[in-house]
């Protein structure tokens, strides 16, 4: 699906964005206090989203502290995954996502899922990918 | 310096005491600290280390080309599927795994299966709980759901591999007559284990419990369909264990829902966890299980010791058993620094 690390970055940067200003994740991250990290190991991409009661911030990079919730999973499962066409649990058991943390506070992300898609989606037209 | 073996497997006591004789071992079991290793924090986890043992870290080519030091990956598993042996094999690293470390796990389930389909055992056993008339319930207890015994009866065992022939075992001193198809086992190695080998038609035509024990791949997806189910004895019972690939889960709705067959027992589903309102959890003649066969404390102790007795060989320059890339192992060695 991308085709370099610097299309996965445009698009994860627009993705933060539209995250941080988004109305649903504001009203999702109140009384949250959660990082989830992610991590795209064949383009040696990071991203991360902290949710802190009230406030959302995101961007590329590693979190400065151990994350809450830590995804690992190549660009095009997460592709496949936010564009609603593999369902998560399917590719852990797959092996094809890794899944580390907290699994009640795995399951409060799993609630901001369909927001995430809709952002995702938006971030990549955006970017025109 | 010594061998470094990093452990993230759950993993026994006893074993990893096995292991500290031959080298410096770091537990960090992936079940205490929550934490599945992939990409960079597996990398940085492997800096140094010789021997990984593992479970469910995902051991990707990208990460086998940034760990120089690594020599051997044992996987706890019977099927390393969070392993890319073909990644690993290309840098030299062995890899083992652990066939059969669940099996006397899923043999006990799958005896539980039975045992509770022929003697209509959920449903008894919430009739009590149920609001009314005791009397009535003893009643309809005792005419309506009269049971059956294993005793004389025929169980098909479709797969008579670490699981199956456990099961075979185990049905011995029921004294049920065990029937098995599996067209890579020899007749002598099905009666060591009590069990007859037959063709398919025949064990689907005689069995009164059908049982699959065959593993999924390319020769074994969908198995049992429609044509199958309708194969075997009307009124006879279908055990899955295994792997719910093996089957057709609409035909064995239909065969369930027309009354071909008395009940099913799963514990594998094609999409897992199963949605509430799946076909199959609707019928009453179904026990289903969310994919529990091989979750025992138990199982931790057989995929130690399986995968500590090939670790021990290596160490000792003997041949381990359970090698899933033997061609690594003709090029096998520990890196120099460590001889002597």
């Amino acid at each position: 699906m991308y085709e370099s690390r610097e299309d996965l970055e445009k698009v994860l940067s627009r993705l933060a964005e539209r995250i941080q200003a988004d109305p649903a994740f504001i009203e999702a991250s109140k009384g949250k206090n959660l990082v989830v990290a992610m991590e795209f190991p064949d383009l040696e991409v990071f991203f991360h989203t902290r949710f802190q009661d009230g406030t959302v911030a995101a961007g590329l990079g590693e979190p400065e502290e151990e994350p809450t919730v830590e995804l690992v999973m190549d660009s095009d499962v997460f592709d496949r995954i936010f564009s609603g066409k593999l369902n998560p649990a399917k590719a852990a058991m797959k092996g094809d996502l890794a899944f580390s943390g907290n699994a009640t506070a795995a399951m409060k992300f799993q609630r901001t899922l369909s927001d995430f898609i809709r952002l995702y989606q938006q971030a990549k037209q955006d970017v025109g990918i | 310096m010594s061998v470094k073996i990093l452990v993230t497997a759950r993993f026994d006591e006893t074993a990893l005491e096995t292991l500290r004789r031959y080298g410096e071992v770091e537990y960090a079991g992936f079940a205490e600290s929550q934490r599945v290793l992939a990409g960079s924090k597996l990398v940085r986890a492997l800096e140094g280390v010789h021997v990984l043992v593992t479970e469910v870290d995902q051991v990707k080519g990208y990460v086998l080309k940034k760990t120089p030091d690594l020599r051997v990956i044992a996987c706890c598993r019977g099927e390393p599927v969070n392993i890319d042996v073909e990644a690993a094999t290309d840098h030299g690293i062995l890899v083992l795994n652990a066939p059969g470390r669940n099996g006397d796990a899923v043999a006990d389930l799958t005896l539980l299966f039975m045992l509770a389909l022929l003697r209509h055992f959920l449903p008894l056993a919430a009739m009590l709980r149920q609001p009314g008339d005791g009397m009535e319930k003893l009643a309809h207890a005792f005419y309506d759901y009269r049971g059956n015994e294993l005793w004389g009866k025929t169980v098909g065992l479709i797969g008579l591999g670490a699981v199956g022939r456990r099961v075979a075992q185990r049905l011995r001193p029921f004294g049920a007559r065990v029937l098995a198809y599996d067209p890579y086992v020899a007749p002598e190695t099905g009666a060591e284990v009590g069990a007859t080998l037959v063709g398919l038609d025949e064990l689907l035509g005689e069995s009164d419990i059908v049982s699959l024990h065959a593993p999924l791949n390319e020769e074994t997806q969908g198995l049992i369909g429609e044509a199958e189910f309708r194969k075997m004895k009307p009124g006879a019972y279908f055990v899955n264990t295994a792997r719910a690939g093996l089957t057709d889960e609409d035909a064995l709705y239909r065969a369930l829902k027309d009354g071909h067959l008395a009940g099913a027992a799963l514990d594998v589903f094609l999409e897992e966890p199963p949605p509430p309102d799946h076909p199959l959890l609707t019928l009453p003649n179904v026990i289903a299980t969310p994919h529990i066969g091989g979750n025992t404390a138990e199982v931790v102790i057989h995929q130690s010791h399986i995968v500590t007795e090939d670790l021990v060989r290596l160490f000792e320059g003997q041949r381990p058993h359970n090698v899933v890339n033997p061609e690594a192992l003709e090029r096998f060695q520990w890196p120099q620094k460590l001889d002597g």
